[in-house]
């Protein structure tokens, strides 16, 4: 498909966890958008997104649902089709364009066709989790997500974050697997799931006496943040969306502040 | 006549192998298989006391003479007495059709002797050829019987020396095969010589039949028989009882097959790849009953009673209901819930079946035709008949519908049936349709597989017209292309090459398969088809299309994680190709470097599947891609004056003449023509030969069609398929 330069504008939006997130400069893109693309795990947003975008007066017509794996094939060239028709276009997403998606690619391909392209911040599950817990950012280390096994395999890739994190005495947060059919993954499961990897890689990064920060349904009215054993974790009814924190070497502060939430 | 016997008297004789011996019948379609077997059911059937009791004899001898009975049984036994001894002669059902050409080779397997059946007037054929030069293989020693010679009389007319004639010309021909095709240390004992009574000449239909030695014993000359023929029906019925061809055939076995002990000594080192000096090797060489139990199954068949029966031969050791045993190429235990012999046609249950003997057992309901079964306690050592390696490669296929709706459960369950009991039937439900769609190996191969459905099911359903099942390949060496994955996070480098054809050959024989040592793989790789050794070591999967993986990355992080992945991606991508969303055969993908993203949730099959399509369907796209049609090869008999009409036919559809020959009075002709030009042939032949002449196809081969009728072909398929007419372009594949 040829495409001719793009003239119009693209907003990464991001609306935050609830509807009160939603900043004063996202509420203003999103009125100014022809067209907004909503994108992402919608069902995960208190009260609910298009309630959300009605009470900012945004007529329904504009708004467009559209899922991830969509996006990635064939919405992204639209989007792009109507940004290059002149158009101001809006990809709202939850929490924060750019945190734990792959929405760099669609960035720079907007960029590359010349595209103004803008971005909204907001919160998001990551730095909502580390700042509601107490835990000091800078001694996070890296992040990884931790899914359902696939075609038979179990990746043992979260596992290996944290082991190089827990070696040199970092933080490690879990994005929990989201799946079409599955649904969002467990906390508890995402325990079993890691115990299972050290069953098999026995390097004793991750055993059943290892504590686990969970967040439960983050910014919700019935919000809840559990520090307690992967042991007693992976017994518990947990109600999702959930995120995981597996913490380090603590600092006393940071001990205090978690320690509030052991059950 | 049918006799009745108890199973213990059977089981006695079974204990003692100079009184056994296995055998099967081989021919051409249409010379005589089934009628011969009839024929020895017949007059040397055995039912058991109980069945007689049962008063079931007067309905088994009526449905004996439905013609047909022993195509139903997977092997029927039989009883003869010679020179005052007692014989049970175990008939294995051999397919009649070369198109299930693994079948035969594992019903072959079994057998140690083969009565290879010829029309005394078409003479040798194709199947003929083909089915005897497998039995050489596997080194079963053949036996001929000249059938149909009342044709050579009644329709012929033919005198005695004429008769005799076309004798020697058969038998010379049949030992040019021999001489040919059999390992030097058989090819002259296995010559035919028919004065010492290796050859049978008779007419199975009519039942009398002799051997040179049995027609000097009772004075028989071929004038006698012409004269019963001029006599009419009591006359040749009289023949029969005077020279019954079951007899001369059954007497010619017990003397030239040789019992099962004898032939497993020479046919072991031949069909197994085992260790023969190893304790189970030993064991079946030398039919040992105290050996470990090892059995070949060589039919799966659905009992509406018993569930799955497993027919084969035990060839060491003792086979016992309650017995643990190994299935070695499903690797499962299971355990035997009964065994039973074969009387006649009907099974009965047996305590202990021996070594050397074919036998039936329940209780396996796991494995498979070509399944290979052995004691537990040597699951670890032993190494399997025969691989089973699923190539099956559909040529045709139709879709069925009950007659009667009400029949739709019963059509499924019966489909359900067949496709076990012939692996190379494919049963398939087209999920938008509804409808059921049956493959097969070419048109005949469905045709037989309906009949067997109303025949044995009772299942009367109509069909669509045949759809020729295509496969599309490339004819080039591919740059290597770049696929990206929806979220461009992962890439996958890819070209595409075709397989030479010997690889394609050592993969369809099941020489290099997907469950082999990946270093024995290479060297067959290396040795047979020159392969370059590193690439061949670094095969991830052969496919159940006839196409290869190869992975030739260093040092990828993550690859390991997501290998099945990409394999799963590589088999969707081979399942329907580009070009006309066909099957993809005789391809090389080769993967060369990959970027892939490291967290889990941006590298899940959403993201692999299309990456790896893409880059393997550019790769095609640019590698001179073409499809590929199945040929059959027509081998025709006719008087020389209509060649020219055949060839006309040929031409018009087009068909390649291979050669031309003389064969007695007639003109042998073979040719090669597309599947997708012969749906008619058959009564263009016989309308432009007046009916003089006679023909046998078979599946020969895929090849490329031509350049000229590829655009439209393509065109023609997608449209059948509900696809864009014009096929993709490489640019579809790629992404900015
Ligand atoms: N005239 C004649 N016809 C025979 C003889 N044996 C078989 N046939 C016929 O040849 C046809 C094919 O025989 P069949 O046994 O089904 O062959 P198969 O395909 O090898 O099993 C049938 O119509 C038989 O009746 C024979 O000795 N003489
Ligand atoms: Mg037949």
């Amino acid at each position: 498909m040829h495409l001719q330069k793009c003239d119009g504008e693209i907003f990464f939006v991001g609306l935050g966890l609830m509807e009160k997130h939603i900043t004063a400069e996202a509420a203003e893109a999103l009125r100014a958008a022809d067209k907004i693309y909503v994108e992402g795990y919608t069902s995960f947003y208190y009260p609910d997104v298009y309630t959300s975008l009605k009470n900012l007066g945004i007529p329904e017509e504009k708004i467009k649902n559209v899922s991830r794996r969509d996006l990635e094939d064939n919405s992204g060239e639209e989007l792009l089709r109507h940004a290059s028709m002149g158009n101001k276009v809006a990809l709202a997403t939850v929490g924060d364009p750019f945190i734990a998606t792959t929405h760099l690619a669609l960035r720079l391909r907007f960029e590359r066709y010349g595209c103004r392209v803008r971005y909204m911040p907001s919160v998001n599950i990551f730095s909502y989790s580390i700042s509601k817990t107490g835990l000091f950012s800078y001694k996070f280390g890296e992040s990884a997500t931790v899914v359902y096994p696939r075609d038979g395999i179990l990746s043992t890739y979260p596992y290996l974050v944290l082991e190089e994190n827990l070696k040199r005495g970092l933080h490690t947060f879990f994005f929990l697997d989201i799946d079409e059919k599955f649904g969002p993954l467990n906390a508890a499961e995402a325990v079993k799931l890691l115990l299972r990897i050290e069953s098999e890689e026995r390097r004793g990064a991750f055993t059943e006496g290892t504590d686990v920060i969970i967040v439960e349904r983050a910014s919700w009215p019935d919000e809840r943040i559990i520090l307690t054993s992967a042991g007693k974790a992976k017994e518990k009814r947990l109600n999702p969306p959930h995120s995981l924190i597996v913490p380090g070497k603590l600092h006393f502060m940071e001990k205090e502040s978690i320690e509030v939430f052991r059950t | 006549m049918v006799k009745y016997k108890m199973v213990p008297e059977i089981l006695k004789m079974m204990s003692n192998l100079d009184h056994v011996r296995n055998i099967g019948i081989i021919a051409h379609v249409d010379h005589g298989k089934t009628t011969t077997s009839d024929a020895l059911l017949a007059a040397a059937g055995i039912i058991s006391q109980k069945v007689a009791g049962e008063a079931l004899a007067t309905d088994y001898l009526e449905v004996e003479q439905k013609r047909g009975i022993t195509v139903k049984a997977a092997n029927v036994s039989l009883y003869h007495e010679m020179e005052g001894k007692p014989y049970v002669i175990n008939l294995i059902d051999t397919p009649g059709h070369v198109d299930f050409t693994g079948k035969v080779t594992r019903s072959l397997r079994v057998l140690d002797g083969a009565i290879v059946v010829v029309d005394a007037v078409e003479g040798i054929m194709t199947q003929t050829e083909t089915v005897l030069r497998q039995a050489l293989e596997e080194r079963v020693r053949p036996l001929l019987f000249i059938n149909k010679v009342d044709r050579l009389i009644k329709e012929l007319k033919y005198t005695p020396a004429q008769i005799q004639q076309r004798f020697v010309e058969i038998i010379k021909e049949v030992n040019k095969l021999i001489s040919s095709q059999a390992e030097p240390e058989f090819r002259d004992k296995w010559l035919l010589d028919p004065a010492k009574g290796q050859v049978a000449f008779g007419s199975a239909k009519e039942k009398w039949g002799f051997t040179i030695p049995v027609s000097m014993k009772s004075g028989l000359k071929l004038s006698d028989v012409i004269e019963a023929y001029n006599k009419g029906k009591d006359a040749v019925e009289e023949l029969a009882k005077r020279v019954p061809i079951a007899e001369a055939l059954l007497d010619m076995v017990i003397k030239y097959v040789p019992n099962p002990r004898d032939a497993q000594k020479y046919r072991i080192p031949k069909i197994w790849k085992g260790d023969v000096n190893s304790s189970i090797g030993k064991a079946m060489l030398e039919a040992d009953i105290n050996g470990p139990a090892v059995m070949l199954i060589n039919d799966m068949r659905v009992d509406p009673h018993a569930g799955l029966v497993a027919t084969g031969r035990l060839f060491s050791g003792k086979m016992e209901s309650g017995k643990e045993v190994w299935l070695v190429n499903t690797k499962v235990p299971q355990r035997i819930l009964q065994v039973s012999l074969y009387m006649g046609p009907t099974r009965e249950v047996a305590d202990v079946i021996t070594a050397g003997n074919i036998l039936a057992v329940l209780g396996l309901d796991k494995a498979r035709a070509g399944e290979t079964v052995v004691d537990l306690a040597y699951k670890d050592e032993m190494a399997p008949f025969e691989k089973l390696h699923y190539v099956s490669e559909p040529v045709v296929t139709i879709a069925v519908e009950p007659k009667n709706t009400k029949d739709l459960p019963k059509l499924i369950e019966s489909l359900h049936r067949l496709s076990i009991e012939d692996p190379n039937l494919v049963v398939k439900i087209n999920e938008e349709t509804g409808e059921y769609l049956l493959s097969g190996m070419g048109p005949l191969h469905l045709e037989i597989a309906l009949t067997f459905l109303k025949d044995n099911y009772g299942v009367e359903v109509t069909t669509s017209p045949p759809v020729i099942v295509y496969r599309e390949s490339v004819r080039a060496v591919s740059d290597v292309f770049e696929g990206k994955s929806p979220n461009k996070h992962n890439k996958f480098y890819i070209s595409i090459e075709p397989l030479n054809e010997e690889t394609i050959k050592l993969i369809q024989e099941g020489q290099v398969s997907n469950d082999q040592d990946f270093r024995d793989r290479a060297k067959v790789l290396r040795d047979k088809a020159s392969w370059d050794y590193d690439e061949a070591r670094r095969i991830w999967l052969v496919d159940d299309n006839i196409n290869i993986f190869v992975d030739k990355t260093t040092g990828l992080q993550y690859l390991r994680e997501i290998k099945d992945t990409i394999l799963q991606g590589f088999r969707l991508a081979m399942k329907e190709g580009p070009l006309a969303a066909e099957p993809v055969r005789g391809i090389k993908v080769i993967l060369h470097d990959a970027v892939i993203h490291e967290d889990p949730a941006h590298r899940g099959p959403a993201q692999i599947y299309p990456a790896v399509r893409n880059a393997i369907f550019a790769g095609m796209l640019s590698a001179k891609p073409t499809i590929l049609e199945p040929i059959q090869k027509l081998d025709i008999r006719m008087p020389m004056n209509y060649l020219g009409n055949v060839t006309a036919i040929l031409t018009k559809k087009r068909g390649k003449i291979l050669t031309v020959t003389e064969a007695g009075d007639l003109t042998r002709l073979i040719a090669e023509v597309p599947v997708a030009e012969s749906f008619d042939l058959a009564s263009e032949l016989r309308s432009a030969t007046v009916g003089k002449a006679f023909w046998g196809l078979e599946f020969s081969r895929w090849a490329p069609v031509p350049d000229s009728i590829l655009p439209e072909l393509i065109r023609k398929i997608r449209e059948r398929k509900g696809l864009p007419l014009e096929p993709p372009k490489v640019s579809d594949f790629l992404s900015p």
